[in-house]
């Protein structure tokens, strides 16, 4: 409960701060607004040539998209920010601050800053799978629904692992500014349903780097294309990443010293 | 700049290229891993194959997607520029005061340490592309001595319209701050009509039709067309014409621009 009333009173920080800056707050929303449409115009596309992207329809992929949107909303809302922050307070020793206050550090240093206009993209993101949703003429049932939102926290709690092991390599490279670019990329990939890639591709974005829990899985809840197999294989691998990820966070904090010292 | 001969510019830009090399050097692991994220056009080449699987898309096979898509990795990576982000930050930290304070025009500054990049990313990459070509089934190249001289040219004009588009958007900074915003949307355009979403030819014919005579082409496209052997004679005349009048207009653009940047620059004495 006290962890809950400090992420509020975070929270509230970071919107005050955020609400100085009005005319960037204004072009960062309507640059997401720019990104969504480019995805979805790039998307038609495909379809101009071929009447399925691996195996999914136009309205499909739109969910696909949709999904897209909104883990961009979490990631660059919640965890991006938070990533430059520590990275920063390991570089000009400041870090020390987070280590000595009264709270689990790993909760302070990853989820203490939020950038506000980000939550825009959530929003857009759900308004989008809403839309597809309606042209697919598809009402979800109450099970699809809570499967879906129980996958979509599944796929926040593997992203916010991937980020916090990259976080905590930062304990060793300082500049690790351009990992998180590079994730980026692999992230990129999530734009598409998953059954376009092939091989071992196919297999490092389902488990390694869980890109197909992140957009395709999720969306095919909705579409009743889930199998029960990623069900099970989601729950086990957030729990997994989730594991490795606080594990390897405490063992840089066990080896870590100051930069002064 | 009166007073400096072409030797000496030539002497200049060979001791400011050894610095850049030297610093990227310095920080290679970091400089692998930002050329590594350029590596969009493979998540394109992915969807477009999977879409080839039953049959060509217009006249691409799938082999002709590798072949196509090889080069535009190669292309993005021989022709990256984030000049408008140093320009943005210079600019509005006021670092770029001690810039100009240097005997040369800061542009030069920032150019070379860019050509040094290119060298490195060439030396690196050049000789995995030749194996990736030789290795995979299905790639192939209209390779002969005249089209290997065009593409070198055209991928010297890519990178220059890449150059000086960007330089005269991070100028912007002189009096917006949102300069880097703006080449995002530029950014946008690129991906779109430069043919790293789909290679010009499967865009719709309207897009086509306009997308054929605008830069962005100029920026990426252009020279994988000449290697894969699909512009006749005249579309190459064309082509290295609108190349050459793209060039020189952004040229003096940019010119321009930098002339009243400075003017305005000093005017409120960072």
């Amino acid at each position: 409960m006290r962890y809950f009333n400090l992420l509020g009173i975070f929270y509230r920080f970071s919107f005050l701060k955020e609400l100085e800056y009005r005319v960037n707050f204004l072009t960062n929303v309507v640059m997401s607004f720019f990104w969504m449409a480019w995805g979805i115009l790039s998307a038609t596309i495909f379809f101009q040539h071929r009447a399925t992207v691996g195996d999914w329809t136009y309205n499909e992929v739109l969910m696909v998209i949709g999904l897209f949107s909104l883990f961009t909303g979490v990631i660059e809302a919640f965890f991006r920010p938070n990533v430059s922050n520590i990275i920063e307070q390991i570089r000009d020793g400041t870090f020390d601050f987070v280590l000595i206050k009264p709270v689990n550090a790993q909760f302070l240093a990853s989820l203490r800053l939020i950038v506000v206009w980000r939550l825009f993209d959530i929003f857009a993101g759900l308004a989008i799978i809403v839309y597809a949703l309606k042209q697919l003429s598809l009402v979800p049932t109450l099970a699809q629904v809570f499967t879906f939102a129980a996958m979509l926290a599944l796929g926040a709690v593997m992203v916010y692992s991937l980020w916090l092991v990259m976080v905590t390599l930062a304990f060793w490279f300082i500049k690790i500014d351009n990992l998180a670019e590079l994730f980026g990329v692999v992230y990129d990939a999530g734009r598409f349903p998953i059954s376009v890639y092939r091989g071992w591709l196919r297999a490092l974005l389902t488990f390694v780097i869980p890109i197909a829990f992140i957009t395709t899985i999720p969306a095919a809840v909705l579409l009743g294309r889930l199998e029960n197999v990623d069900l099970a294989w989601g729950v086990t691998l957030a729990a997994l990443l989730f594991l490795i990820s606080n594990r390897f966070w405490n063992f840089a904090i066990r080896n870590y010293s100051s930069a002064s010292s | 700049m009166p007073g400096i001969s072409r030797f000496d510019m030539l002497k200049k830009y060979l001791a400011l290229i050894r610095r850049g090399l030297g610093l990227i050097l310095e920080y290679r692991v970091g400089m692998i891993i930002w050329m590594l994220t350029g590596a969009f056009p493979l998540i394109m080449l992915a969807v477009w194959l999977s879409l080839a699987q039953d049959g060509p898309i217009g006249s691409y096979s799938a082999g002709d997607f590798v072949s196509y898509y090889l080069l535009a990795l190669y292309l993005r990576m021989m022709t990256a520029v984030w000049v408008a982000w140093e320009l943005d930050n210079d600019i509005r930290h006021g670092e770029l005061s001690i810039k100009l304070l240097h005997p040369l025009n800061p542009i030069h500054e920032y150019i070379s340490f860019n050509l040094a990049d290119k060298i490195f990313r060439f030396v690196l990459t050049t000789p995995l592309v030749v194996l990736v070509a030789l290795l995979v089934p299905g790639v192939h190249y209209a390779l002969n001595p005249l089209n290997l001289v065009l593409f070198v040219l055209a991928t010297a004009v890519a990178w220059y319209l890449r150059y000086v588009t960007q330089y005269t958007v991070g100028l912007l900074a002189f009096w917006i701050s949102q300069a880097t915003t703006l080449q995002d949307i530029i950014w946008m355009f690129f991906l779109f009509l430069g043919g790293t979403i789909a290679p010009l030819e499967l865009l719709p014919d309207a897009v086509r039709a306009v997308a054929t005579y605008l830069p962005f082409r100029f920026m990426m496209s252009f020279p994988i067309e000449i290697m894969l052997g699909r512009l006749s004679n005249t579309d190459l005349l064309i082509g290295f014409a609108l190349c050459a009048g793209w060039l020189a207009l952004f040229h003096l653009i940019s010119i321009f621009v930098w002339r009243r940047g400075l003017r305005s620059f000093s005017a409120y004495g960072a």
